[in-house]
């Protein structure tokens, strides 16, 4: 066995020629005295090109004085330390290097070893920059958000101020002068109530839709069966007096935030109650989706006004409406909140529908934990 | 003086001001209503300085204040008062525009005693603050002045 390892010189040697790092040996007349195989492999210079010339004149000129510097603390028996410079490659661009060096031994020379770090530094950079930029995004959000919410309480205190003073005069006039008023002049003041009435309701909803969009989510495991029985019981007023078919299928279990899940569904059902108003036979109809795609929610389906497929992407706007006021009562903002609220938990909310052939809306909420029961 | 003590209204809108006292006089309330225009002046008043020293020296039985005002809001007022030795037991009642979750937390947190939201229409303002007067003039038993 002995015979067969080769002297220790030799065995440095294939190690020497094996590194990819950058291996080399300086004198202190600022000469390469050897470089290995990887120098030629990584800048393209051959071992004699490297060492015909001082070493210096292959370094970046902005890093030649820090170079001289080291250089110069190795000569003079500094400890073993750890820069970096670029060194030109034979194309003419730059790679830079990360050293690690001995000082200067008995035999006069500083062994070095180098490893190109070319790569490693444009990605910190880059993961620099993206930092930064992402900072940047998040600080313009921040703003918007500040300025959002400076714009909301503004809303909430200086638009409804002038609005109670229509309002509260109005009905001080009424008071004063009611009484000789003929009926043109009641019905003026009348108007004046009822639409400033109306605005506030407006405001009020745009809040409660800001607010909407601010307030954390609170994540559970959310039985949508519970959820829907709640919901029936909110909107139970507006299903007195009427003979509605209410059917509901089994609904699963999802995961999100089950206060504002309980507001679509209320939504969804007082739309249902609403626009089924004139049928003989309303039929309301809950049943669940998804359950494969990670997607678990469900539908409301009712056999009411319905609307025509054409505007089917101004329902889910803010104060959007397919129906006159008179027609039928609301601001807006129901299906608003909805798609606001689904959005909110990543999911996705649309409608499909006909007119006079009832619509159904559905709601489909991501179940990333695969938590649907 | 008849014994029955003050009601201050502290309101910088005249508009908000005559609903106030509109509605004061809607619901025949026996106590005398002050006025403070700011917070400045609610504070002079509650404090009997400036132009308010010659003051009977009975605290009101409840401060009906307006969160919204100039340079001293209603939010410094309370916090003023509810760090006043001698002020910090009269009765506040924040009356304002707004619900804003901020107004609310801070209000509570600095001790308010009660915090109204001014129904639009004016019926409904008129009622609510007949149930404040009722409730803060008559049913309240105001700490005794200090």
């Amino acid at each position: 066995m002995v015979e067969r390892v080769p002297p220790s010189q030799e065995r440095m040697h294939r190690i020497f020629d094996l590194s990819r790092d950058l291996f080399c040996i300086a004198d202190s007349q600022g000469y390469f005295q050897d470089v290995n195989p990887a120098w030629e492999h990584q800048l393209g210079w051959t071992r004699e090109e490297l060492c015909a010339r001082p070493f210096l004149e292959f370094i970046h000129p902005d890093d030649q004085a820090p170079t001289i510097a080291q250089y110069d603390a190795q000569k003079g028996g500094s400890q073993a330390i750890v820069f970096s410079n670029r060194y030109r490659d034979k194309s003419g661009g730059y790679r830079w290097l990360e050293w690690n060096a001995t000082p200067v031994g008995p035999d006069g020379l500083i062994y070095a070893v180098a490893r190109d770090v070319t790569e490693k530094r444009r990605i910190e950079a880059e993961v620099r920059d993206l930092n930064s930029e992402l900072a940047r995004h998040v600080g313009d959000l921040r703003r918007l958000n500040e300025e959002l919410e400076a714009f909301s309480y503004s809303v909430s205190h200086d638009l409804r101020a002038p609005l109670r003073h229509i309002a509260g005069f109005a009905d001080l006039l009424d008071k004063h002068v009611g009484a000789s008023l003929d009926e043109k002049g009641r019905r003026y003041l009348e108007t004046i109530r009822g639409a400033a009435q109306r605005m506030g309701k407006l405001i009020e909803d745009l809040l409660a839709f800001s607010r909407l969009g601010r307030a954390e989510l609170q994540l559970s495991e959310v039985r949508l069966e519970d959820v829907l029985q709640r919901a029936l019981a909110d909107v139970r007023p507006e299903l007195e007096g009427r003979a509605v078919d209410l059917a509901a299928q089994a609904l699963p279990t999802v995961r999100g935030d089950p206060s504002l899940l309980h507001l679509v569904m209320t939504n969804l059902l007082s739309n249902a109650l609403k626009y089924t108003r004139q049928r003989t036979h309303p039929r309301i109809e809950i049943g669940p989706i998804g359950g494969d795609g990670g997607e678990a929610g469900f539908f409301v389906r009712d056999n009411g006004v319905g609307f025509d497929m054409k505007y089917v992407d101004k329902l889910f706007g803010v104060f959007q409406r397919l129906h006159s006021a008179d027609e039928f009562e609301g601001t807006g903002i129901g299906l608003a909140n909805v798609r606001r609220i689904v959005h909110r938990h990543g999911g996705r909310a649309w409608a499909e529908g006909a007119l006079d052939a009832g619509a159904t809306f559905y709601v489909a909420l991501p179940q990333a934990t695969g938590g649907a029961a | 003086m008849t014994g029955l003590r003050p009601v201050l209204v502290v309101e910088d809108s005249a508009n908000d001001l005559e609903l106030m006292l509109e509605a004061l006089r809607d619901n025949n309330l026996a106590n005398p209503v002050d006025v403070a225009r700011d917070g400045e002046q609610a504070l002079a008043y509650l404090r009997r300085e400036g132009a308010f020293q010659g003051r009977v020296a009975v605290d009101p039985v409840v401060v009906l204040l307006d969160l919204k005002m100039p340079r001293v809001d209603g939010l410094d007022v309370l916090r003023a008062v509810k760090n006043d030795r001698r002020l910090r037991a009269i009765p506040i009642v924040m009356v304002t525009s707004s619900r804003e979750e901020q107004d609310l937390v801070e209000s509570y947190r600095l001790g308010v005693n009660a915090y109204v939201v001014k129904p639009v229409d004016f019926s409904g303002f008129a009622a609510a603050v007949r149930q404040l007067g009722a409730f803060w003039a008559v049913v309240n038993e105001p700490p005794p002045t200090s």
